[in-house]
């Protein structure tokens, strides 16, 4: 895949404050080599850095591309939603996270973990204060999961049913704590196994 | 370039109601680049131009229809209607002329979806802040219209509570969900590579 940098001048005012996507790829490449002598696995905060690096670079690039779809106020909504949700879905520590902006108002985030696909489209209705979740997921050969859910429910649903041996401490460096603590609710197992499962 | 016999409906063929779980639906893109760069999978504007192309979502059962045939476009005016209405069992069709009812492609795209998974996914979902539970269930239905023999849809219909038979449509934050659902399964199920099957018999679709 090949990463393309936005040219016009509207793409750049809103990419100001984030790093060029070249700088990204040599800063990712570099680090590459050096992870590599020295056998690094993932999950360091600076591999986690570049992801969301480019991660948020990703939907910047999209919502620019698609603003012909969207009124002004609902450009503001997508990208206030996007980063309340990108900065809790880092928390889970995936292997991998995609987005999408789709043309219907929905944000499709394509997050691995561990041998887990999950699809997490934040649907963005109008008439309704909080964002639903359509959470699908999938594991090697079964989608084991398909249910609608409040943003904070979805990730709270995932860290106790799939993330087991889940730290708060590897995250802390990146400053994104505070955000965790306060805006997901704990909730218990037997909260969470009332969701139904697909066929 | 006359339009392929092979695709077009007449009296001698029946409607195919056969086990199809090996087989694959193959749909048709405006561009052979449709991965999204982020997520490396199929980007959702060639999954679906809307939501509500998900409930009666357009395909063709590949094997007797082939890559090649998707080259073949049709006129979509309203005046064209006819080439895709839907076929009335046991009627000849009028045969689709070039550059008048249809014209060549020559850039496109396309993937493949397994029947097996988009066929009789049943979601459970509740409308709004209603207690009720309500189930729907996907199905792969053979759709032939007066061009294409080999047109398929993915339809979606109630079977919880008691709203049998009625096909869902209607655009809402519950379809919304059905329709990322189905997405979904399109996105982590589908193929770009040609997959290899067994070409559906001629007993099965004909009336000998």
């Amino acid at each position: 895949m090949i990463a393309t940098t936005p040219s016009n001048a509207n793409t750049q005012e809103l990419l100001k404050g984030y790093p060029s996507i070249e700088l990204v790829m040599d800063y990712k490449s570099s680090y590459d080599i050096f992870k590599s002598y020295l056998g690094f696995v993932n999950n360091s905060s600076i591999e986690n850095n570049v992801m969301k690096n480019k991660i948020e670079l990703d939907f910047k690039t999209d919502l620019q591309s698609k603003r012909m779809f969207y009124k002004n106020s609902q450009m503001i909504k997508l990208n206030k939603c996007f980063e309340e949700t990108f900065q809790k879905l880092i928390f889970l520590s995936p292997t991998f996270i995609g987005v999408e902006l789709t043309r219907n108002n929905s944000i499709f985030f394509f997050v691995k973990y561990s041998n887990l696909n999950i699809h997490f489209e934040v649907l963005i209705d109008e008439k309704d204060k909080t964002e639903k979740v359509a959470l699908n997921i999938f594991n090697e050969k079964s989608h084991i999961l398909s249910q609608l859910l409040e943003i904070n429910e979805a990730l709270t649903f995932i860290k106790n049913e799939y993330i087991n041996n889940y730290s708060e401490e590897s995250y802390l460096d990146l400053g994104l704590g505070n955000i965790y603590n306060n805006d997901i609710p704990e909730r218990t197992l037997a909260e969470s196994s009332e969701i139904a499962y697909c066929m | 370039m006359t339009y392929p016999k092979e695709l077009l409906p007449n009296p001698q063929r029946s409607l195919i109601v056969c086990e199809l779980s090996e087989h694959f639906l193959l749909r048709k893109t405006s561009s052979k680049d449709i991965i999204h760069i982020s997520t490396g999978l199929i980007k959702e504007e060639f999954i679906t131009d809307s939501d509500n192309g998900m409930f009666e979502y357009s395909t063709n059962l590949f094997g007797h229809f082939e890559i090649e045939h998707l080259k073949y476009n049709l006129d979509k005016s309203p005046k064209k209607k006819y080439f895709h209405s839907d076929w009335e069992l046991s009627k000849e069709v009028i045969e689709p002329t070039e550059n008048i009812d249809f014209y060549l492609d020559t850039d496109f795209g396309y993937f493949f979806i397994p029947i097996a998974q988009v066929a009789g996914l049943e979601v459970p979902f509740k409308k709004g802040d209603s207690k009720v539970e309500y189930i729907c269930r996907s199905n792969v239905e053979h759709c032939p219209t007066n061009s294409n023999f080999w047109h398929f849809e993915i339809r979606w219909f109630p079977v919880k509570p008691d709203e049998q038979g009625q096909i869902v449509r209607k655009s809402g934050s519950w379809q919304k969900y059905l329709s990322a659902t189905i997405k979904a399964r399109i996105r982590n199920y589908f193929l770009t590579e040609t997959p290899e099957i067994t070409l559906l018999s001629e007993s099965s679709f004909s009336n000998n």
